[in-house]
């Protein structure tokens, strides 16, 4: 434990260090708002236009949207950080097998790294909801918003997403060629399978059984529930209404004990393949 | 406390699967070092150095057989072994960029959970031995490669490892770089007694006059392991012959190896002429090899009878020079 919280530290420190490298405080929040703040509007925009022109069901899917995207972005960063610092370290900067050969935890290295993102994005989230509550009538309301749901699952779908860049750093750890793809793959996959553009209920049926089984799904869910007070409302037909809350509180448990499950076991093999294959020190350059 | 070895390995064995072929880059490699020693690794291009100093590192499993470092077996104890380790490759331009040299290496003591303050002390003495200490705030990315190395050899001395590991550090750096980094490294051996370092090295002058043992290794075998004087005994009984001829074709090469009593000859390609080496069991040899060479309608320019060096017996050894390797390589 102490192997980890000394490696986190460090993994932290430098993912502030190299990543968050702002010369003022205005620029950072501006950068920092530009990806969630852009997605929110294109998603904005889109459905306007669609709303315009195809059939209006007269469920204005906007808040839906919105949400999904703000919430979404966070996802796809923290998703994406551990596999891609796992390729930094080995490929650009010639790093990674000198961390391997010290005493400390690769886990709570890249555990550090996956902090640093999300904290350093994080504010994002709160003002781009804020942006949208005040110029596009997002109906989230501060007197509204369910406080203690709202923690709850964001402690649990942090957690998930945790694991879940883990594993994926795993696998980038396991591969030699074309290991840049992975994180973005599964993140742009995820996009459409976890309904955080649109309800998962316009997918084909085998897709939304896939959607179902994807435990981000429910985590967005949640955050809606938690953010937005209409969300359960059967007009959205999101294909989770029927779903209380305690349930979609306990799936989220469940995941996220399922996925330390999984990852865990799963790192420790990457490593050992790893070594087994020579990969700690590749240099593909590509 | 000392373990009887610093690093013990039995029948090392690595193979590397690739699509095309399998490829045996260590085939029974045992070696046995003493804390304390400064051990040199000598062999021409992937001779298995490398995957060596991997293994140990615990950055690669070994195939077959065992390997030890200060008592831990780097497969099953790696957590153990690492806490004693640490190790600088040469010839590469790592390091995080957007740090400064300080944050760098300030970075990885913290990986073995140094404290700050000595850490930062300790950083202050290095960075002044090798000579970086106004850079010390200079990022990184500003920074040439020989630059980075030493910033890397400093990295490895940081963490004050019991065994440390050296693969090609002088590789690119200038001649008064690479004789700081060696003078520093055998000071270092010399006031911390017990400190054991294995290095490798295509500069035989480097192995000749840092290393207390060398290792010759070639095509994954150690041919022979000893001081650097007793393996240049080992070729008393021989004589070294040293000529200048006008450039000679390989198929006089061949005709001299032919000779009985000829242990070997190597070629370095000059401007206009040729310097061979000869190794002869006697000098009654020579004038064979001197009528080969008008045979083949060269001319002897000069020739010397000289003692030998370790590059004579790591061409005795391995059949051809380090020189030769590396251009062929
Ligand atoms: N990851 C790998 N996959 C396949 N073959 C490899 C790999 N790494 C090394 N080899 C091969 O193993 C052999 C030994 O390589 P190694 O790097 O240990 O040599 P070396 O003695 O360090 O050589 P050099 O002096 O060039 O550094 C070489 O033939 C090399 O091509
Ligand atoms: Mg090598």
């Amino acid at each position: 434990m102490q192997r980890f919280l000394q490696a986190f530290r460090v993994g932290a420190w430098l993912g502030w260090k190299t990543e968050s490298n702002w010369t003022n405080p205005l620029f950072y929040i501006l950068w920092s708002l530009l990806l969630p703040m852009s997605n929110g509007l294109i998603m904005t925009m889109m459905l306007r236009v669609l709303q315009r022109t195809g059939n209006a069901s007269g469920a204005d899917l906007l808040p839906y949207v919105f949400i999904g995207t703000v919430v979404y972005s966070i996802v796809a960063l923290l998703l994406d950080s551990m596999a891609w610092a796992v390729l930094e370290d080995r490929e650009r900067m010639g790093m990674l097998k000198y961390i391997a050969i010290t005493p400390s935890s690769m886990y709570g290295y890249l555990w550090g790294r996956g902090f640093a993102k999300v904290s350093i994005n994080f504010l994002a989230v709160p003002l781009t909801l804020t942006f949208g509550a005040l110029v596009l009538d997002i109906p989230i309301r501060l007197s509204t918003i369910n406080w203690p749901l709202l923690l709850v699952v964001s402690l649990l779908g942090l957690l998930i997403v945790t694991f879940a860049a883990q594993i994926l750093a795993g696998v980038t750890l396991m591969i030699a060629r074309h290991a840049g793809f992975v994180g973005q793959a599964v993140s742009g996959a995820l996009y459409l399978f976890t309904g955080a553009l649109f309800p998962i209920t316009v997918l084909p049926n085998w897709m939304q059984a896939i959607a179902r089984a994807v435990p981000l799904t429910y985590w967005l869910e949640g955050m809606r529930r938690a953010l937005w007070v209409d969300a359960q409302n059967p007009v959205y037909n999101t294909g989770l209404n029927q779903l209380s809350t305690s349930n979609l509180l306990l799936i989220l448990l469940g995941s996220a004990v399922a996925m330390a499950v999984i990852s865990i076991p799963l790192q420790r093999r990457a490593e050992h393949r790893a070594k087994e294959k020579g990969l700690l020190d590749m240099n593909t350059a590509y | 406390m000392q373990p009887e070895y610093a690093i013990r390995t039995v029948n090392l064995q690595r193979t590397y699967k690739t699509k095309e072929r399998v490829l045996k880059a260590l085939d029974g490699v045992d070696l046995a070092v003493r804390p304390g020693e400064l051990f040199g690794f000598l062999g021409p291009n992937g001779a298995g150095k490398t995957t060596t100093i991997k293994i140990l590192t615990t950055l690669l499993l070994p195939s077959g057989g065992t390997a030890e470092v200060w008592g831990f077996d780097v497969l099953h104890e790696a957590d153990a072994v690492r806490r004693h380790i640490n190790m600088v490759s040469g010839g590469e331009s790592s390091g995080y960029g957007l740090l400064t040299v300080r944050e760098n290496l300030w970075m990885f003591t913290q990986f073995h959970g140094m404290d700050s303050k000595v850490a930062n002390k300790r950083i202050d003495e290095l960075l002044e031995v090798m000579g970086l200490a106004d850079r010390a705030k200079t990022r990184v990315s500003f920074l040439s490669t020989g630059l980075r190395q030493k910033m890397n050899y400093i990295r490895g001395l940081l963490t004050d490892p019991d065994v440390l590991f050296l693969d090609e550090p002088t590789l690119g750096l200038d001649v008064e770089a690479a004789r700081t980094l060696r003078t520093y490294t055998r000071h270092w051996l010399d006031t911390n007694p017990g400190k054991t370092v294995v290095l490798t090295t295509h500069y035989m002058q480097e192995a000749d006059e840092l290393c207390d043992r060398v290792a010759i290794i070639s095509g994954g075998t150690i041919l022979a392991c000893d001081t650097p004087t007793s393996l240049k005994y080992s070729l008393q009984q021989d004589v070294v012959f040293r000529l200048f001829t006008t450039p000679v074709a390989p198929a006089f090469l061949q005709a001299v190896e032919q000779i009985a009593g000829v242990q070997s000859i190597s070629q370095r390609s000059g401007d206009q002429r040729d310097e061979l080496s000869l190794i002869l069991r006697d000098d009654a040899i020579l004038p064979q090899v001197l009528s080969q060479l008008a045979n083949h309608n060269a001319g002897l320019l000069s020739l010397e009878k000289r003692q030998p060096t370790l590059e004579d017996v790591f061409v005795n050894l391995v059949g051809h020079s380090l020189s030769e390797s590396e251009t062929t390589a």
